[in-house]
């Protein structure tokens, strides 16, 4: 299951990436789904979404918000996921 | 049959000359068969010769040496995979960014780029990298996911083996094949857009 992070500025997001990178965690970038709003344009994707939001409290980052892609028939539909 | 020796010889020069004497065989067709060295040689052969609409097949000798047979003529085609839904689209990526300013944050726009390529419908038909753009093909790249998604949906993952070579990447490479500038520009040559990053 891939989880979507996402965040308040650009900076947020590629602090957010370089953290994970070097953590070792498996991280995608994507631009932001035109189904969800946040403040930047950048979104990370990530398998553990619990870990990732730790490490990235750890380093003072904050996410805006977590979302989960469900399949659907017209494309993905983002289902918000209480952090 | 007609033996060339390119032993010793880098692309794209074996390239070049099967080329050049495939076109000597004219329309009655005909065998080539080229002596190569090196496994990137015997690639980017058969990446021509398909991309001619040719049959081809290598026998690698017991010495290293790869011999690649090249059959030209009537009925020797083979099967395009090109359909109408075809993108006909070209992207062409020089660099690990996307436009000018922060490097930055262009390091991650391209990787945002490159997660959009694939939600595009029909795909690219060719992605290619070079320069600096040939690190976001490496095994250690974070698009890899991304680009394999786009190799399976049909695009083909082109990588330029001179850049490779210069940044000594070349064994890093984690999607699609290596490709001299022959293949590159053939690839830009029969693309209905280009996208040039």
């Amino acid at each position: 299951m891939t989880y979507i992070l996402t965040f308040a500025n650009t900076h947020k997001a590629i602090f957010a990436e370089k953290a994970l990178l070097q953590a070792g965690y498996s991280v995608g970038v994507m631009p932001l789904p035109s189904g969800i709003k946040a403040g930047c344009g950048i979104a990370l994707r990530v398998a553990d979404y619990i870990a990732s939001n730790a490490l990235l409290k750890e380093n003072n980052i904050v996410v805006s918000a977590v979302y989960q892609a469900l399949a659907n028939v017209h494309g993905p539909v983002y289902r918000e996921v209480t952090l | 049959m007609n033996n060339i020796d390119c032993l010793g010889q880098v692309c794209p020069i074996p390239v070049i000359k099967a080329k050049k004497a495939l076109e000597g065989l004219g329309e009655a067709g005909g065998v080539v068969a080229v002596l190569v060295d090196n496994d990137i040689a015997r690639q980017n052969l058969q990446k021509m010769a398909t991309g001619l609409g040719y049959q081809s097949e290598y026998e690698q000798r017991e010495n290293g040496n790869i011999e690649v047979t090249i059959v030209a003529g009537e009925g020797c085609a083979v099967e395009s995979c090109a359909t109408d839904e075809d993108s006909g689209l070209v992207v062409a990526i020089g660099r690990n960014t996307m436009g000018e300013g922060s490097q930055e944050l262009g390091q991650i726009l391209i990787k945002g780029f490159i997660y959009a390529l694939k939600e595009l419908t029909p795909p690219p038909t060719h992605v290619l990298f070079f320069n600096s753009g040939s690190y976001l093909t490496g095994s250690d790249s974070n698009c890899l996911e991304d680009l394999r998604a786009l190799e399976a949906a049909g695009t083909v993952i082109l990588t330029c083996g001179t850049c490779t070579n210069y940044f000594e990447i070349t064994e890093k490479l984690g999607v699609g094949e290596i490709a001299n500038m022959y293949g590159i520009v053939t690839a830009m040559a029969g693309a209905k857009r280009l996208i040039n990053i």
